[in-house]
């Protein structure tokens, strides 16, 4: 990657992200830094329209080289997100993950 | 000042939907509104929009009116599957409040005075980026109604 580019994506985890674990199904469990997105967002029905709310988590390919896959878990301050999906940002530097929180964790 | 009949219209629909639906989901755990600014944010969430008013020029001695409000409803979950069963639930309960408490929205006004039938039905399923799935409907409702040849706020007779 880029030197500059990657300087960028560690000074924004620096700054905006958070301490976290990440366990693949199977394990192990391992620590990195997330950023995560709580912004509510528009879900474009109708016309009134909703506002849906929801949980994505930002992780770094040099922390998860291995796409991570359903059902994979984080923990952020002692709340489990489990991923529904990920991809790739169009720089391949983060794994982009819809999670849902585990109720009760 | 009193309301027209196309208003009042509007209003008993919207206040017999929100009375009939929380007799299902409870008092509190279902939102009904008309004609809302903003997007809806609490689920399951019912707007009725006053949608459009077309005057029918056949009836004569009298003005009559075919209204077509639209019910939007938005229900969201967990999954996709769950967000359309809870959308399809709610629709249901929609129409059929329409059908079944039909004589208690037309019996607040002079009978023969309104005619109300569902209309036709559009349903969708959003999943945005990192959010939860957002199902909907929106319906048309259609509405005719007699008023007084040059009166909008009195009822006319009707057929």
């Amino acid at each position: 990657m880029d030197p500059l580019a990657e300087l960028e994506v560690d000074a924004n985890f620096a700054v905006w992200g958070v301490d976290a674990s990440f366990e693949p199904p199977g394990g192990p469990e391992v620590p990195v830094r997330v950023i995560i997105d709580h912004a509510a967002k528009d879900a474009n029905l109708g016309l009134t329209d909703a506002i849906v709310n929801g949980v994505g988590i930002f992780v770094r390919r040099s922390e998860v080289a291995v796409q991570p896959v359903e059902g994979a878990l984080f923990v952020v301050d002692g709340q489990a997100y489990s991923v529904r999906t990920a991809r790739q940002d169009f720089m391949q530097t983060l794994w982009r993950c819809d999670v849902d929180p585990v109720p009760g964790s | 000042m009193s309301d027209s009949v196309y208003e009042r219209l509007h209003v008993a629909l919207a206040e017999l939907l929100e009375e009939k639906l929380e007799e299902i989901y409870g008092e509190g755990n279902v939102f009904v509104e008309r004609n809302r600014d903003a997007q809806v944010q609490k689920s399951p969430s019912v707007v009725i929009l006053d949608g459009s008013l077309e005057p029918d020029p056949e009836e004569t001695g009298v003005a009559a009116y075919v209204a077509t409000p639209i019910i939007e409803g938005f229900v969201a979950a967990s999954t996709s599957a769950a967000a359309a069963i809870a959308r399809n639930q709610l629709f249901a309960e929609v129409v059929r409040i329409i059908k079944q408490e039909r004589e208690a929205l037309i019996g607040g006004f002079p009978e023969g005075l309104v005619d109300i039938t569902e209309g036709s039905t559009e349903i969708g399923l959003s999943r945005v980026e990192n959010q939860g799935p957002v199902a909907y409907f929106s319906m048309l409702v259609t509405v005719k109604f007699w008023t007084e040849e040059n009166d909008p706020f009195s009822p006319g007779p009707g057929v």
